[in-house]
């Protein structure tokens, strides 16, 4: 953190005047608040938009990996259209864990021959993040998981270290291009980053991560038998929300649905979720993890110890969603500890 | 590529219940249904024609089996058929009708005619499957018509109707809804099966369970989220009861 640098500062006026006049180029998706509901959604205008951040049921990764997708368009007469939509976008307001959420999404999602519709996406969209003083509540845990700064996911980074002046911190091109065209700033002196890091390792003082945090793909690894498996999975409902909620799953399941005239039809991507039955089930009907013990150690062990070794971080970033959303109150945080996360001395290691 | 489409034959049958999922099933623009009727032949559908048949492919049927003489009907129906779809809460899972099955059969036959209980000849409530095979079920009070349709669809093209096994919770979260628990309301969401699009809970109400339990559904976690939210499980009980008498494991029983 203390190696960012912001050389540009920019006052809450004229960020959201600015965000108004790019409504010419691009939509606007922040923070707001629509019947009663705290989500991330496109606004017409920046008046809609909540700067202090409020939990969210889903995170902003639908803006890349919508719910449902169309990617493929077909007729009868074997025409085959593949379908990429991605159209200008300013995402606003992106909160540390959901940034280190879009980095993970986007290793996944450019690695090897790449997903075009997701890449797309990202391409036409400016991500402009907002650095947190603080944990939105009591159910995050970005901190436990070392996803309270970002580093990548975003073209522009906000410090407000002033009670109406943010610091910018430009990431990219893309970053410097909207800053050109959009927002009155003025420079910055240079210390600006340093005071918001001042009261943010305040807010942050008593909140540090796992003692093993990079150990945790081996501790996971050796306590794949570990009660806590059978004992969170036992209350598990395998409603699939933990998953729904995530800003790092990224399951899917794609359908064919043809027109009622079987003249045309779309092949759509929609969000699928290991936590649910069906989702082992294969061809003869045999299901490879057929209890919710099996699932949850599925699904916990990708975020702990798989995927964090792929990644090179937790790929749990602690947001707290899956928690908030939990019937059952099952949580990583929990399993990790019982796996021993936080122990002192670990004898096995 | 589509390159053959053979036209099955299609019979409507129904016994008890409002006929309000065949309504829905034909709930449909003036094209779609002549999209529908290119798809399918329609031989027998007591609430659109006239005609009846003794000959057809795919026989829907909706309604809950509530007498002795419906059996050989059903029967005949399942004999005739390749394909028998039930269509509906009341021939799926039967539902509301059976409301009666929590009561003695005199009492509820003297709550509906007090002058002449034994008029009319009626017994349990059963699902159809209680009484023959069922090959594809389209849950729901009423059936949601898209998933009919798809249902057709599947069928018209040989492949395998996909009816969701997965509960409304993943319809809820998908849609940002704030949980119905945190409005302290009990919901039947999470172990109830989605495909509605958690129509009940995204507009302001909650889940009733009309398209019946999920399989492997946990109870026992249900039971302690109950507690949780300072709600109790017989509470949720009686909400059971409107849909779901026939599931054995909320309802354990003989009848």
């Amino acid at each position: 953190m203390s190696t960012k640098t912001a050389e540009f500062v920019v006052t809450e006026k004229d960020l959201l005047q600015g965000l108004d006049k790019a409504t010419a180029e691009y939509k606007i998706a922040a923070l707001t608040k629509k019947s009663g509901r705290v989500l991330y959604d496109t606004v017409k205008n920046s008046n809609e938009i909540l700067l202090e951040y409020l939990p969210t049921v889903l995170p902003p990764k639908k803006f890349f990996f919508p719910q449902d997708e169309v990617i493929l368009e077909y007729t009868s007469d074997g025409k085959i259209n593949a379908k990429i939509e991605a159209n200008p976008l300013v995402l606003f307001g992106i909160r540390p864990c959901d940034l280190n959420g879009f980095k993970i999404l986007y290793e996944t999602f450019a690695d090897d021959h790449g997903d075009p519709n997701y890449l797309a996406k990202v391409e036409q969209t400016v991500v402009i993040g907002v650095d947190c003083e603080n944990t939105c509540d009591e159910d995050a845990f970005c901190f436990k998981v070392g996803a309270q700064n970002a580093t990548q996911g975003y073209d522009l980074m906000l410090y407000k270290f002033a009670p109406t002046s943010y610091a910018v911190e430009i990431a990219n091109d893309k970053g410097r291009n909207f800053i050109n065209k959009y927002l009155i700033t003025s420079g910055a002196r240079g210390d600006e980053v340093a005071i918001f890091q001042a009261k943010k390792d305040a807010g942050f003082k008593n909140k540090k991560p796992f003692k093993n945090l990079s150990k945790l793909p081996e501790l996971f690894e050796q306590n794949k038998h570990h009660p806590i498996w059978e004992q969170e999975g036992d209350r598990c409902l395998s409603c699939g929300s933990c998953v729904m909620v995530c800003p790092t799953c990224y399951c899917f399941d794609v359908t064919d649905e043809w027109q009622l005239n079987l003249k045309k039809g779309e092949r759509i991507r929609k969000w699928d979720a290991c936590m649910l039955d069906h989702f082992a089930v294969i061809g003869s009907g045999e299901n490879f993890r057929h209890s919710p013990t099996a699932r949850l150690h599925h699904r916990i062990s990708r975020k702990f110890n798989f995927l964090m070794k792929k990644h090179g971080q937790a790929v749990c970033v602690g947001c707290g969603r899956c928690v908030r959303a939990c019937l059952a109150d099952i949580s990583p945080k929990v399993i990790a500890e019982a796996v021993g996360a936080d122990q002192e001395q670990l004898e096995t290691i | 590529m589509i390159t053959k489409i053979t036209k099955p034959k299609v019979a409507f049958f129904d016994f008890a219940c409002c006929e309000g999922c065949q309504l829905a099933a034909i709930d449909l623009e003036p094209e779609q249904l002549l999209d529908l009727l290119n798809l399918i032949d329609i031989v027998e559908f007591r609430e659109a024609i006239s005609e009846k048949s003794d000959s057809y492919d795919i026989a829907i049927v909706e309604g809950s089996i509530t007498r002795d003489s419906d059996i050989p009907r059903l029967k005949k129906i399942r004999e005739t058929a390749k394909v028998l779809i039930t269509l509906g809460a009341c021939s799926t899972i039967v539902g509301i009708n059976a409301l009666k099955n929590f009561q003695p059969p005199q009492q509820y036959r003297r709550e509906v005619y007090p002058d002449d209980p034994n008029k009319y000849e009626t017994t349990l409530a059963r699902a159809v499957h209680e009484i023959v095979a069922v090959d594809v079920f389209i849950p729901g009070c009423p059936i949601d018509t898209g998933e009919f349709l798809r249902v057709i669809k599947n069928l018209v093209l040989d492949k395998k109707p996909d009816i969701p096994t997965y509960p409304v919770c993943v319809e809820c979260k998908r849609n940002e809804n704030i949980c119905v628990y945190e409005k302290g309301i009990q919901c039947l969401g999470p172990v109830i099966r989605a495909g509605c699009n958690a129509r009940c809970p995204s507009n302001g109400g909650y889940c009733y369970g009309c398209r019946g339990m999920i399989p492997q559904a946990n109870l026992k976690s249900q039971q302690d989220i109950m507690q949780k939210y300072d709600l109790n499980f017989a509470q949720m009980r009686e909400k059971f009861k409107l849909f779901l008498e026939r599931d054995k494991e909320v309802f354990p029983d003989d009848k």
